[in-house]
């Protein structure tokens, strides 16, 4: 019950972190929440508010729905032993939705905006997978937490660096975020949430930060070591307090999502998706070749 | 179990009720978002029923699924006014005698086929036996069919783009 | 009461510029905003203020009245005619959004002040729903032709003219298949179509803060924000010659940016360079050097380059590409909106 208001809070942390380093003031997320709340709603002509809204309020719940199975520390808020097919199923949840949120207004950018969502989800979705099947190979389960625990020597973004920045990158394809904003990009007025104001463009702004926080998170079970330190730091420093070697870890990984937002500027689709199939599909295969073959010998 | 009976119960009278209302709505996103709901019904069933692993790939491969058919539904009926009233229905005396011929083949099916007795509890990891179940030897033929097939893709894309 | 307060803080600013605006406004209401740190908005729907710069003419002013239509409430309008105002109506627009009634700004004198009140929200807004809002689609048709001699459909719609980072005062009327742009044309708004080429080298502006405000543009559709706000500093900023050397530099050996902009061809000759690349490359290279100014093509030659591309590129190049609009839409026929018919599947 805490994990909705707890993403919610880490999510807003995150966003006030990118306004700090766009030099703007660390309080911008809550002034924005606020000036979103108090707009009035709006409809277009001709639209279907229903599907939209529907897309909208999933958002945010495919967003909490796929934290739930992450090990925040030690233990996972629901310990599923097919954790990370049921947080692949509910970040594509998270496409429908976008596309529905651009489809229901029934305007042309926001429509546009709204289809942006295929070609980038399809073309990184490939990749994604094999980088997130590639610890679960490594560690023999499906389960977050017993991945985590199989890194007690070797941290998976050491031993597969390939998957690791592969899972980063899609990371911040899956929460449409810097390089993969299209959908929502400025060419398009904002595309999907071009037509939408007040609280149902806040459902759509905050579930997509809420979304990169959860992406953001799952690193840090899949390739970080989980709740534990790390292992070269010998004795932990602070034992019995995984939150906290959790918190340390998903702070890095965020800084790394906003570093990339900085150095990459908006991908078109049409290149993204030449990249993804023709260079990150062939090196996340290999990736997991790799690793197979290390675990069958 | 009685809670876990009546939800899995309800959740079986979504996934036929969504599928109903798909041929009633006069959109491709709603009929869209409907056959989805019922796909995503039909998961949560199997992973009521302790099938985890299945009941999950199946919301994630039925969402992926929808999107690519709305891939097609911007490549052939680009319709960016798309709420304009469509039917989703054609060759109505058709459909309904092939619906009807199923439904009849497997309803009496169901009656002819005999039951499976409850067994002995299942042991160990069901995502495992299912692996096993469904390749079971043919384990290296899949794998290596997989790879070929990605390379086709991979391949195709990589002169498909050197073309342009 | 503390949510309006909140509002007046941070306001997002839609700002509607006519064709023939004077460009010390424009540029001296970018950088007000800028410093307020006001953001400005990326869609009406998006905005709290809507600022109207110089004096629209009729056909833009009835786009003001339906754009303001879909502004959702709480929401100031203001008319900004001339540079020396600009700091009062900023203010003036934070105190309408603070008060509890909006009120149009004090400071204009145009005659958009007296209908404001006429456009002021009153009642339901289902009321208000406004139909000619130029981004909105009509309904499609079969595409008259298209590449793979599929039966698509097509869209006829007008871009602009306000959108973000949009050449001032342009109306793109194009055909849509899906995403794809496969016929397209140029309006300018109040501005007669003139006959003549584009204005090679006439920018007031002179040629490095031409080419900064067209990379600005660029740079910003890229979602590139720092590079955009820096182009645009040293664009308001009279900086010397080693800087703007420094930033051409920085852009070419920005790999990212050279990367997310190759393989969009500029067709039709509207000038010299062949593709998006090379024009990006030329604009950003030529800083700070005693080169003449880029060619600033007519509209319709900058329109017409969008052709054949995905929206996001097309409007890279239109934004590269950056149409003198001053001039209208150069030598075209009058626009005629093309027939549209309803089918069914």
């Amino acid at each position: 019950m805490v994990l909705a208001p707890g993403l919610v809070l880490v999510a807003g942390l995150a966003a006030g972190l990118k306004a700090v380093t766009a030099g703007e003031s660390p309080a911008t997320p809550a002034v924005e929440t606020l000036r979103l709340l108090g707009k009035q709603r709006r409809r277009t002509p001709d639209d279907d508010p229903g599907l939209a809204r529907v897309g909208l309020a999933l958002l945010p719940v495919a967003a909490v729905l796929a934290l739930a199975v992450v090990p925040l520390g030690d233990r996972a808020p629901v310990d599923l032993d097919v954790g990370v097919v049921w947080f692949n199923a509910m970040e594509v949840v998270a496409w429908f939705a976008v596309w529905v949120a651009g489809w229901g207004p029934n305007a042309v950018t926001s429509l546009a905006g709204g289809y942006r969502v295929l070609p980038l989800g399809l073309a990184y979705e490939v990749p994604h997978m094999l980088a997130i099947i590639t610890p679960a190979i490594a560690a023999g389960s499906l389960s977050p937490v017993a991945i985590a625990a199989a890194q007690q020597d070797l941290w998976y973004a050491v031993w597969m660096p390939a998957a690791f920045v592969l899972y980063l990158v899609s990371v911040a394809a899956m929460a449409f975020w810097g390089p993969f904003a299209a959908p929502l990009g400025r060419d398009l007025a904002g595309g999907a949430a071009a037509e939408h104001a007040g609280l149902d463009r806040l459902l759509l702004l905050a579930g997509r930060w809420m979304l990169l926080t959860a992406a953001a998170a799952m690193a840090v079970p899949l390739f970080l070591g989980g709740g534990a330190p790390p292992p070269i730091t010998g004795p932990d420093p602070f034992p019995g307090l995984p939150a906290l070697w959790f918190g340390v870890k998903l702070a890095v990984v965020l800084g790394l999502l906003l570093a990339l937002r900085r150095a990459v500027p908006m991908l078109r689709m049409a290149r993204f998706a030449t990249l993804a199939w023709v260079v990150l599909v062939p090196l996340a295969v290999a990736q997991a070749l790799v690793v197979t073959l290390v675990v069958l010998a | 179990m009685t809670a876990l009976v009546a939800v899995v119960g309800a959740l079986g009278a979504v996934a036929v009720v969504t599928g109903l209302l798909v041929f009633t709505v006069n959109s491709m996103a709603r009929a869209t978002f409907l056959l989805l709901a019922s796909f995503v019904a039909v998961g949560a069933v199997l992973i009521g029923f302790g099938l985890g692993y299945l009941g999950t790939v199946v919301i994630l491969m039925m969402t992926i699924e929808m999107m690519i058919m709305v891939v097609f539904m911007v490549m052939l009926m680009m319709n960016p006014a798309g709420l304009m009233p469509m039917t989703m229905v054609h060759n109505r005396r058709g459909s309904w005698a092939i619906a009807l011929v199923v439904f009849g083949l497997l309803t009496t099916g169901v009656w002819l086929v005999p039951f499976p007795t409850p067994g002995p509890a299942a042991v160990g990891d069901p995502t495992l036996a299912l692996g096993d179940a469904l390749m079971g030897g043919q384990m290296l033929t899949m794998m290596t069919l997989g790879l070929a097939l990605l390379a086709t893709i991979v391949g195709t894309v990589a002169v498909a783009v050197s073309r342009r | 009461m503390v949510l309006r307060s909140v509002l007046a803080r941070r306001p997002h600013v839609l700002t509607i510029t006519p064709a023939t605006v004077d460009l010390g406004l424009r540029l001296a209401v970018e950088a007000e905003l800028a410093r307020r740190r006001w953001p400005e908005a990326s869609a009406p729907v998006d905005a709290d203020v809507a600022l109207v710069l110089g004096t629209p003419g009729p056909r833009l002013a009835a786009v003001v009245r339906s754009v303001w239509a879909t502004v959702p409430a709480p929401r100031v309008l203001v008319a900004v005619p001339t540079a020396g105002v600009l700091r009062s109506a900023l203010d003036d627009a934070a105190a309408g959004l603070r008060s509890s009634r909006p009120r149009g700004s004090r400071a204009s004198s145009l005659s958009l002040d007296a209908s404001n009140d006429a456009l002021l929200p009153d009642g339901d807004w289902a009321d208000h729903r406004e139909v000619d809002v130029p981004p909105e689609p009509q309904m499609a048709d079969l595409a008259f032709y298209d590449r793979d001699g599929l039966a698509l459909d097509a869209l006829h719609v007008a871009l602009g003219p306000v959108l973000p980072h949009w050449p001032a005062g342009l109306v793109a009327h194009v055909t849509l298949a899906g995403d794809l742009v496969t016929d397209a044309h140029a309006e300018v708004l109040d501005v007669p179509a003139s006959v003549g080429p584009g204005s090679r080298g006439r920018s007031p502006l002179g040629p490095d803060r031409t080419r900064l405000d067209v990379l600005t543009r660029v740079l910003g559709l890229l979602g590139a924000d720092h590079l955009a706000a820096r182009a645009r500093h040293l664009r308001d900023h009279d900086p010397e010659p080693g800087e703007l050397t420094a930033f051409g530099r920085r852009l070419h050996r920005n790999r990212p940016v050279r990367w997310a902009v190759r393989d969009v061809p500029l067709v039709g000759g509207a000038v010299e360079e062949r593709t998006l690349a090379d024009r990006v490359a030329h604009l950003a290279g030529a800083l700070g050097g005693s080169l003449p100014p880029p060619v600033r093509p007519t509209a319709e030659k900058a329109v017409q380059a969008m052709v054949g591309l995905e929206l996001g590129a097309a409007r890279l190049v239109l934004a590269a590409l950056d149409p003198d609009t001053t001039l209208g839409a150069g030598p075209v026929a009058a626009f005629a909106p093309p027939e549209v018919t309803h089918h069914h599947h």
